[in-house]
């Protein structure tokens, strides 16, 4: 008994000191308190993948889970026809400059940039490596309120079983490999979005707004695997 | 001594139990979105008339059941459906989407309220 009570208290002591030393919500992203937006325009993400398709991937799925950490994401159809009317489509020109514009046009707090570096499937196995640059930036100050550089692979595997026989592992293998090329690879920006962003402060609509500032923080550039 | 360790470790596992429930309470979404990630997907790549029906069922959905915690229609969701049928002509609905949008989140009054005054003109 007085072991395990050691043990226990021996992980929970080192649960405490972790928690104690790791990066907080509102040291990593302090404009975000400061700021306190409320509003965000989610710009068309520069692919500088091999991906053609990995564009749209983004576009359509970033909404979902800033909506879900509490803010008001602009209304992503009618914004994107407006910035396309508006010759605003191409991000590039605007990631480093004033977004001044977007504040007036949609009452923007912040413009979403996303970067997408890399889009390829892993030479064994059904994962995909995505590695994809989330710069928030303040229409107020154009400073970056938020980053999160990441490597992302995504494991699509079947969780098929093999029970380890050479067979067993040529199935998993060949059901794997079709299910990566029949994959939606839509939801592989979910997943993405979902384990990238988890660490975003909350916004006005959630209701840990404003509480949520000794909450873990990951660094900036992190390398991580999410499945789907 | 001993009951002392006894009840630290019972302290320090109703919090560590706390910790977990509240972590599970705060992962709750939420909107209800349906298949909404899908639909928008499908409609941006194939831009077809059947992409754009269901888009257009998935919206009328997530505008009428909503069951996650706010209880409430998500951003941006009756501005983009106002805008899919204005597009399809129907002026009248178009307008009173977006101004359930501007209603239902004022902060969207700069972009959804000057296309609502666009056309009302």
């Amino acid at each position: 008994m007085k072991k395990i009570i050691t043990h226990i208290s021996a992980v929970l002591l080192t649960f405490l000191v972790m928690s104690c030393t790791s990066l907080t919500k509102e040291v990593a992203f302090p404009k975000m308190y400061e700021e306190k937006p409320v509003i965000f325009l989610i710009m068309p993400p520069i692919n500088n993948s091999n991906n053609a398709d990995a564009k749209d991937y983004f576009y359509t799925t970033l909404n979902v889970p800033m909506a879900e950490a509490g803010y008001y994401v602009l209304p992503p159809v009618m914004t994107m026809e407006t910035l396309q009317r508006e010759s605003a489509y191409d991000s590039e020109r605007f990631i480093n400059g004033d977004l001044k514009k977007f504040r007036q046009m949609f009452g923007a707090d912040v413009a979403v940039f996303t970067v997408i570096k890399d889009w390829r499937k892993a030479p064994i196995g059904a994962k995909i490596i995505i590695e994809i640059d989330y710069i928030f930036r303040s229409t107020k100050t154009n400073e970056i309120i938020y980053r999160r550089d990441g490597k992302i692979v995504c494991d699509t595997s079947t969780g098929f079983n093999s029970s380890g026989s050479l067979l067993g592992s040529l199935v998993k293998l060949t059901a794997d490999a079709v299910k990566t090329a029949v994959t939606d690879y839509w939801s592989i920006a979910v997943s993405c979005n979902q384990v990238a962003l988890s660490d975003m402060p909350y916004g006005k609509y959630h209701p840990q707004y404003g509480a949520d500032g000794k909450m873990t923080a990951m660094p900036t550039k992190v390398d991580m695997t999410s499945s789907k | 001594m001993k009951k002392s360790v006894g009840r630290f470790v019972k302290i320090a596992l109703i919090s560590f139990i706390a910790f977990f429930a509240f972590s599970c309470a705060t992962s709750k979404p939420l909107y209800s979105w349906y298949d909404y990630q899908k639909d928008y997907y499908n409609y941006i790549k194939k831009a077809d008339n059947k992409s754009l029906d269901e888009l257009i069922k998935t919206y009328e959905k997530i505008i009428e059941k909503q069951k996650a915690t706010r209880g409430t229609v998500p951003p941006g969701v009756y501005a983009d459906y106002g805008y899919i049928l204005m597009k399809k002509g129907k002026t009248a609905e178009a307008k009173a989407m977006f101004a359930k949008e501007v209603e239902l989140y004022p902060e969207s009054e700069v972009f959804v309220g000057s296309i609502l005054k666009r056309l009302a003109k």
